[in-house]
């Protein structure tokens, strides 16, 4: 009984009514693909084959520029000879080393002041 | 895009494999008859596979168009009916699996206990569809509906679309054994659900 019931049902299977495509799928599909066509050209314009010697060319002028900066731009020099400010302390001459705010000068050729000190009355 | 004198058209004569190389070469008319040939029973099939109108509609004409922009990986190796209905089959996959993503995010979601597949009938579009169906008809459907969908697509491959089990094996890409066994398993498991209800 069992097995003929399984048997039946491939038959009742098959005697499913057949669903058909709505009458404008061709349209649908047609407005579909061609709005695919138009978007896929516009990605397309983004992911277009750029030439290798192009590619090679520009990485290798990058790295060239990149290594030859230093050499014409050399980084300044730690002491400038108009005196620099440090955290408060100004330090004029030819300074080399800046000591701690509050402590004398480490350099022997220079004259530390304490921003303080500064008489700026005789100043312009 | 179907040809009005389609009875005159020497293109009608060919064979699927020959309208997808000659639409490989160019010949856009070969893909429009390919359309008309596939349209119904691939609505059909996807339709009985999800349960739904509407994404049925959607995953038919995504199928087409995949068709139309991959027309060169097809190879004539294979057959047309089993390249179509392979990619219907994934396209519709992909479908359920983001539809069940989204029901286990909406916190609507109702699992098919036997292999995590989802119940995806859907009664409102179902009436949609002014089929008039029977009662029998829609409980045949409902039990597709909530059969595991390994079983489902293959017993909707043999017995809605009465493919040989070599067609299947190729769109399914399992042994022919496994082909077999498993639409003796779903036959079985369909007339279980059927005696019930």
């Amino acid at each position: 009984m069992a097995k003929n019931e399984q048997a039946d049902i491939p038959d009742r299977l098959r005697r499913l009514k057949k669903v058909a495509a709505p009458p404008d799928f061709e349209d649908l599909l047609r407005r579909q693909i061609r709005s695919r066509r138009s978007r896929n050209a516009y990605l397309q314009w983004f992911a277009r084959p750029v030439p290798l010697g192009l590619i090679v060319t520009g990485s290798a002028l990058v790295i060239i520029v990149f290594f030859a900066i230093p050499h014409y731009f050399p980084s300044p020099p730690s002491a400038s000879p108009r005196g620099i400010e440090l955290s408060g302390q100004k330090v004029i001459g030819n300074t080399q080393i800046a000591g701690p705010p509050g402590a004398d000068s480490l350099s022997t050729d220079s004259t530390l002041v304490r921003k303080n000190d500064v008489n700026t009355s005789k100043m312009p | 895009m179907i040809d009005p004198e389609s009875t005159t058209n020497p293109l009608e004569r060919q064979t699927d494999e020959e309208l997808i190389v000659g639409f490989q070469k160019g010949i856009a008319a070969a893909f429009d008859l390919l359309v008309s040939r596939y349209k119904d029973p691939l609505t059909n099939y996807v339709f009985r596979f999800l349960g739904d109108w509407d994404e049925c509609s959607d995953v038919v004409q995504e199928t087409f168009v995949r068709v139309f922009q991959n027309r060169d990986s097809y190879k004539p190796i294979a057959k047309f009916s089993t390249w179509i209905y392979t990619i219907a089959t994934n396209v519709a996959k992909s479908r359920l699996r983001r539809k069940g993503f989204m029901q286990v995010f909406s916190f609507m979601s109702k699992r098919d206990d036997d292999n995590g597949a989802y119940d995806v009938a859907d009664e409102s579009s179902r009436a949609d569809l002014r089929l008039e169906s029977s009662m029998e008809e829609e409980r045949i459907q409902k039990a597709l509906d909530a059969l595991p969908l390994k079983y489902r697509q293959v017993a909707l491959l043999r017995d809605v679309q009465e493919m040989s089990y070599e067609e299947i094996a190729g769109i399914t890409g399992l042994s022919l054994g496994t082909v077999k066994s498993r639409i003796n398993r779903a036959r079985q498991k369909l007339q279980e659900m059927l005696k019930d209800g």
